[in-house]
């Protein structure tokens, strides 16, 4: 005897039965409440939260990104070395 | 060690069960575990903390903090917000009503209009009326499940149209002694033509477990 195939669920979307709800209701709570012990920040405009910005992750501009090395001039680095 | 943190909680004289660990700071304990555990296990720890300690505040999921002694300088650190927030969720739960609609909100019949620019045009216009309609009807169920329960409730959370399907999604603080009571009351609400109204909990007070501002 084969067996059942696995449940399928989706935790996106539009829920369609009510322990479908439950998950969804689920990874909500989990991964957008609850306490966050690093600090947290929510802009908002007239009330509605534009952006939340876990303050634990770092921010910085894309050109910081770059491996240091690739901005400077080789001679720059053999003389730290 | 790198921990996962589970819940903080008030420190009462109750031991946790390895690999878990607590760590301690004044009148402030943490669960953590010091491997990585998937999100319903993490859900499992925090509902036997929530149903174990008298005030019980369930940690964000993931929330890593590199050493425990990381942790006790956090916890000491944000002290006076963290109690004030189990004060807030002490001797509670969080129940959920949802009201999901009944019928599609997407089918619309297609647009007449030739040009293409005027009917992206039209398209866009009808999207935004069809969301402020959407967003009106599900205030008007709100107002009408808050009439019967917010009085029951300590706190009420409101979250209109969260997701796709979804009118409004309330989350209410509820003392421990009245959950059975509130619940009653959330299933048996006049349900309109266009919702359906599922009531899930009790939970952690996941929703009521936000501090202030971060200081950090």
């Amino acid at each position: 005897m084969q067996p059942p195939p696995p449940r399928q669920i989706n935790l996106l979307g539009a829920p369609d039965e009510p322990n479908q709800l439950s998950l969804v209701e689920l990874a909500d709570r989990l991964l957008n409440r609850g306490v966050v012990l690093t600090g947290e920040a929510v802009i908002s405009v007239a009330g509605v939260d534009l952006i939340y910005l876990g303050l634990n992750l770092v921010l910085t501009a894309v050109e910081n990104l770059q491996p240091r090395q690739s901005h400077e001039p080789t001679a720059a680095r053999d003389r730290r070395r | 060690m790198s921990l996962l943190l589970h819940a903080i909680v008030a420190a009462e004289p109750v031991a946790v069960e390895a690999p878990l660990v607590r760590v301690d700071a004044g009148t402030l304990s943490a669960i953590a575990s010091p491997t990585e555990v998937e999100m319903l296990e993490h859900h499992t720890i925090v509902e036997k903390a929530h149903a174990t300690f008298s005030a019980c505040l369930p940690a964000r999921y993931p929330t890593w903090v590199d050493t425990s002694q990381a942790l006790r300088e956090r916890l000491e650190r944000r002290e006076v917000d963290l109690l004030k927030a189990l004060e807030r969720v002490r001797g509670k739960a969080e129940l959920a009503v949802t009201a999901t609609w009944t019928t599609s909100q997407h089918e619309q019949p297609p647009l007449a209009a030739s040009a293409p620019g005027r009917r992206y045009l039209l398209q866009r216009q009808r999207e935004f009326a069809h969301a402020d309609a959407l967003r009106r009807r599900a205030t008007e169920v709100a107002e009408q499940l808050e009439a019967t329960l917010a009085a029951l409730a300590v706190e009420t959370q409101r979250a209109l149209t969260p997701r796709p399907g979804v009118a409004v999604s309330l989350a209410l603080l509820v003392q421990q002694r009245a959950i059975d009571k509130v619940k009653a009351a959330a299933q048996n609400l006049d349900e309109p033509q266009d919702v359906r109204i599922l009531v899930s909990g009790p939970w952690p007070p996941y929703s009521f477990a936000r501090l202030g501002m971060g200081e950090e």
